[in-house]
């Protein structure tokens, strides 16, 4: 009962609850407190990356002023640790542009297709295990797209490369005289594979949008569901699915080991695409830096920041395609809203479930209908329809008559289109599954989980990877524990506390990180941890480069989640005399927290499987080493063991390889599903 | 422990627009006072400044004075957390905790500012579904989510909530609105027993319910869109109703405009 103004004290009305407290009190330690950690967060994020910027800029102009050769269009080889020091990085360029295009231009159409077919045609109930599947296409790891790349595509890619050279030969760039195969042409393939679920996903999130009223307006026009899908779907989905192809432009711009286990290192523009030959920035980096020295290690750095840069560029590209705040930027984000009321679910939901998703759903659906609904109904709709009705009235009087036959083909024969772009996205999935698993039980076995590769020669049976699990737990475990803390404190702070400056900086570097190729994640830890700082390439590097990648999906996904909690929930616990801290800690993330965990599981998941970031910050080692902060000694993980094993001619090791990412496929797949069963446990409304 | 609120000369802004001007009204303890008036002319914001949740919203603020017995709300010194104690609000449409259980929201105010004692919990937490009539509906499953009982209960349970901390004044925004007549009955038989121990204001575009549970009652109006909001006059609920003193109340509760 200290009570400052004098007349706010007063008598204990049931045990003393709220009598205590009068209405002045000092400055609130705990808000100050709080608030102070969650900015602190944040600040540390932007130092973060200035530092690791300064690191990279430094290391890069080093190697380039000693290089005595032209950088942009020197050729023939790597050499920047000769003397003089020579290498180029233009040709690499090219080789990454090649690649990147080559992969946009298979996978998109087909992304498109898929995410119609799951959208658009799939039964409600099918669609969304549909999605699913199409999602466990990106939980594959590269180092398996890799191994799956080089000891399957490859071989086959040799023949269907030989016929369309005999057809279409006379065209330059598939003009053939050597060895096929192991060729731009298939690296792109496989990154057309692996850039496939982000753009299906986009783009299917977005066809989901299409306001029910553009969609009903089409087809009380008399619309075939093919011309509804023109009409309404397409239009409405335009950028978003722009922005879903830069997405995955930028995704293959970036992608590592599986180009370098397909490609044949060349360092010449390619221009035979389907000839042997070629290298790609991210492959180069993963490729040389085990033979770098200090020129060379610079060398690889400054090529890895032309590929930030261009990445980054892409990205911004991306967002500003989109121009809209809620269009997805990852295919993550499409798991992540099932948490959304307002979407999807919110036609089943509307009547049963209101107090708490009423103010969401209405300000999403309101917002969304004012900005799209008369610009699409203006131009597109009304544009395009009139024609479509003439020619339905000229059929027959009758509105009973169906659509003519061309029109009911047409729509049946897109039907079909999709359907197929389907099973075509599935094949790679059921291939690579097959082959992990049917290659993978000859090795699979209890002493394989439990002994390591310590003293096995390659030719030799037995030994296992029990060392390589205890690497990959460690180092994925130690940057969980690292990046979801300081990662929710980012997102608190971005939703809860962020206005100007700090928190544009903080959003947009976020959106940095988020597409920043993972092997370039690697170099920063490199550069700045090891290099800079002079500490050890042991398991503690190799979690803060995970860490790097694990924090903008945490952060990101943490943010929707808290952006989702009610503003009326922050309100009920103000309007009850709960400081700030409080509301934010006991009320609003706790709220939140399904999302939260499906989200940090999602990144747990994405990190287990890299493999570029620890082969330049994590020594390899055959035997077990469980203290991943040991000075000298670094980790195996089970990607840079089936990395480091699968040029070896010996049956005995290519068993253990696959049966090294059997494992790996099997603990990636089983997180996420973990995350899947507590998103749809937990989603909003089913209690 | 009911108080009396004086406010004097108040007025609150959304960012640069005023949205109600110069309002100034006392509030008796003991007594139930309505706000009525036509959409959007600044009710709810009126009754948020009275517990200083206008400013949660961003670019929020407010000029004027509310006194809480001698008490500036807005004085130095005053800590817009400790009012809200002593303020309690309920909202238009319910809005229990969604992770906790029945029990929990209830204790939810006592337990976030440190009461943690659990016999005293306990017991606050059935006075207070016995204050607010839901105890009987509820006592076999407080363990239960909050989010699972009907939109009347739900409401119910949010004033349990709010008169758990024992404030001294009740703010009530539309509390209403969203329920089905038998719970509206239900909530107005509650306002009537409450007023013995809190001072309660409750918004309502109600009229009848504005007659049924208050003393007295303020009608507020806006001359126009964009033009901030003013307290047209403030009498007797019977007077109002009957015989109100301007032209534009009797207009609007014969329901000649608005
Ligand atoms: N968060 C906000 N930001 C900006 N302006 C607001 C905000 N909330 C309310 N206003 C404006 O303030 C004015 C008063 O609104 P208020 O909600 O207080 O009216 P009201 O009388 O409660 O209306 P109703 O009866 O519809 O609830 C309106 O012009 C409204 O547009
Ligand atoms: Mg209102």
């Amino acid at each position: 009962m200290s009570g400052i103004a004098p007349t706010a004290t007063r008598p204990a009305p049931r045990g003393g609850g709220g009598s205590a407290q009068s209405l002045t009190s000092g400055p609130r330690r705990g808000d100050l407190v709080f608030s102070g950690v969650v900015r602190a967060a944040a600040i540390f994020l932007l130092l973060l990356m200035a530092t690791i910027a300064g690191f990279l800029v430094f290391r890069a102009t080093t190697a380039l002023n000693a290089n005595h050769a032209n950088v942009a269009t020197y050729t023939g080889q790597w050499a920047p640790d000769d003397t003089p020091a020579k290498f180029g990085i233009g040709s690499l360029a090219w080789g990454t542009l090649v690649t990147s295009v080559i992969a946009i231009v298979i996978a998109a159409p087909v992304a498109i297709g898929v995410a119609l077919f799951i959208s658009q045609y799939a039964p409600r109930r099918l669609a969304q295990v549909l999605g699913y599947i199409i999602d466990l296409l990106a939980a594959v790891p590269s180092i398996i797209y890799g191994l799956w790349g080089i000891l399957f595509l490859v071989p086959h890619m040799q023949g269907a490369s030989q016929v369309v050279g005999d057809v279409l030969g006379w065209i330059p760039i598939f003009n053939t005289n050597g060895p096929l195969g192991r060729s731009v042409f298939t690296a792109g393939v496989i990154l057309s594979i692996m850039i496939l679920p982000i753009i299906a996903a986009i783009s299917r999130e977005i066809f989901l949008q299409t306001p029910r009223e553009q969609v009903e307006a089409a087809y009380a026009l008399g619309a075939t569901r093919w011309e509804m899908i023109k009409l309404a779907v397409l239009p409405y989905g335009r950028r978003g699915v722009g922005s879903a192809i830069v997405l995955g432009f930028g995704r293959a711009l970036g992608e590592t080991v599986a180009v370098a286990m397909v490609l044949s290192t060349t360092y010449n523009f390619v221009t035979k695409w389907l000839q042997s030959g070629g290298n790609t920035i991210a492959a180069n980096i993963a490729l040389q830096f085990g033979s770098a020295f200090k020129i060379g290690q610079g060398a690889l750095i400054a090529s890895g920041l032309v590929l930030f840069v261009v990445t980054f560029l892409v990205n911004l590209l991306a967002r500003r395609i989109t121009g809209r705040a809620d269009i997805p930027k990852d295919e993550r984000w499409s798991l992540l809203s099932v948490f959304r009321p307002g979407r999807r679910t919110a036609a089943h939901m509307e009547s049963s479930y209101d107090a708490n998703a009423a103010d969401v759903p209405d300000r999403e659906g309101t917002l969304q209908a004012r900005d799209q609904a008369p610009e699409v109904a203006a131009d597109d709709t009304a544009g395009r329809a009139r024609p479509h009705r003439a020619a339905h009235g000229a059929v027959g009087d009758t509105m009973l008559v169906s659509p003519s036959l061309p029109r009911r083909i047409r729509s049946t024969f897109a039907g079909g289109m999709t359907v197929g772009t389907f099973v075509l996205a599935l094949l790679p999935l059921i291939s690579i599954l097959w082959l992990v698993v049917n290659n993978g039980r000859h090795a699979m076995s209890p002493s394989f989980l439990t002994h390591s590769l310590r003293n096995i020669d390659d030719s030799q049976f037995g030994g296992g990877v029990y060392h390589a699990i205890i690497g990959t737990l460690e180092q994925s475990g130690l940057a969980t524990l690292i990046a979801v803390p300081i990662g929710i404190l980012v997102a608190v702070y971005l939703v809860e506390y962020g206005r100007g400056a700090l928190a544009t900086a903080v959003t947009f570097f976020v959106d940095v990180m988020m597409g920043l190729p993972s092997i370039v994640a690697g170099l920063f830890i490199l550069s700045m941890w090891i290099l800079g700082l002079g500490q050890h390439a042991n398991g503690f590097a190799g979690a803060l480069a995970l860490t790097i990648l694990m924090l903008p999906v945490v952060i990101r996904s943490s943010e929707e989640m808290l952006k989702l909690v009610p503003d009326s929930l922050r309100e009920a616990s103000y309007a009850l005399g709960v400081p700030k801290w409080k509301t934010i800690t006991k009320i609003v993330i706790p709220t939140a927290l399904p999302g939260i965990v499906t989200g940090v599981m999602l990144g747990v998941a994405r990190v287990m499987g890299e493999t570029a970031p620890i082969l330049l910050v994590v020594g390899y080692i055959q035997n077990i080493n469980v203290n991943p902060f040991s000075g000298d000694e670094g980790q195996a993980t089970l990607p840079t063991v089936i990395y480091n094993t699968y040029t070896s001619p010996e049956h005995a090791s290519n068993d253990r390889t696959w049966a090294a990412a059997f494992l790996l496929i099997v603990i990636i797949m089983v997180l996420n599903i973990i995350a899947r069963l507590i998103a749809w446990w937990k989603k909003p409304g089913r209690a | 422990m009911a108080k009396r609120i004086d406010v004097a000369g108040l007025s609150a802004y959304y960012g640069p627009t005023r949205a109600i001007e110069d309002i100034s009204m006392t509030i008796e303890p003991r007594t139930v006072t309505a706000f009525i008036g036509p959409s959007g002319c600044g009710k709810s914001t009126f009754l948020r400044t009275l517990n200083r949740m206008h400013e949660v919203i961003p670019g929020a603020r407010v000029e004027g004075k509310v006194t809480l017995d001698d008490v500036d709300l807005y004085g130095s010194g005053v800590d817009p957390v400790a009012v809200r104690r002593h303020v309690g609000m309920v909202f238009q449409r319910p809005n229990p905790f969604p992770t906790m259980s029945i029990y929990e929201n209830v204790a939810a105010g006592l337990r976030l500012s440190g009461v943690k004692k659990r016999g005293e919990l306990d017991d606050i937490v059935e006075q207070s579904l016995k204050g607010a009539n839901l105890w009987k509906e509820v006592e076999n499953r407080l363990k239960k989510p909050g989010a699972g009982l009907s939109g009347g209960q739900q409401q119910r349970l949010c004033i349990a909530r709010a008169i758990a901390v024992s404030p001294d004044v009740l703010l009530m925004d539309e509390p209403c609105s969203a329920l089905d007549p038998i719970s509206t009955t239900a909530i107005e038989d509650l306002i009537s027993q409450l007023k013995s121990e809190y001072t309660i204001v409750i918004v309502t575009h109600n009229m009848q319910q504005a007659a049924r549970v208050s003393d007295r009652t303020a009608f507020f109006n806006i001359s126009g869109t964009g033009t901030p909001g003013r307290l047209i006059e403030i009498d007797e609920t019977s007077r109002i109703f009957a015989n109100p003193t301007e032209k534009a109340t009797e207009d609007y509760i014969t329901g000649r405009f608005g």
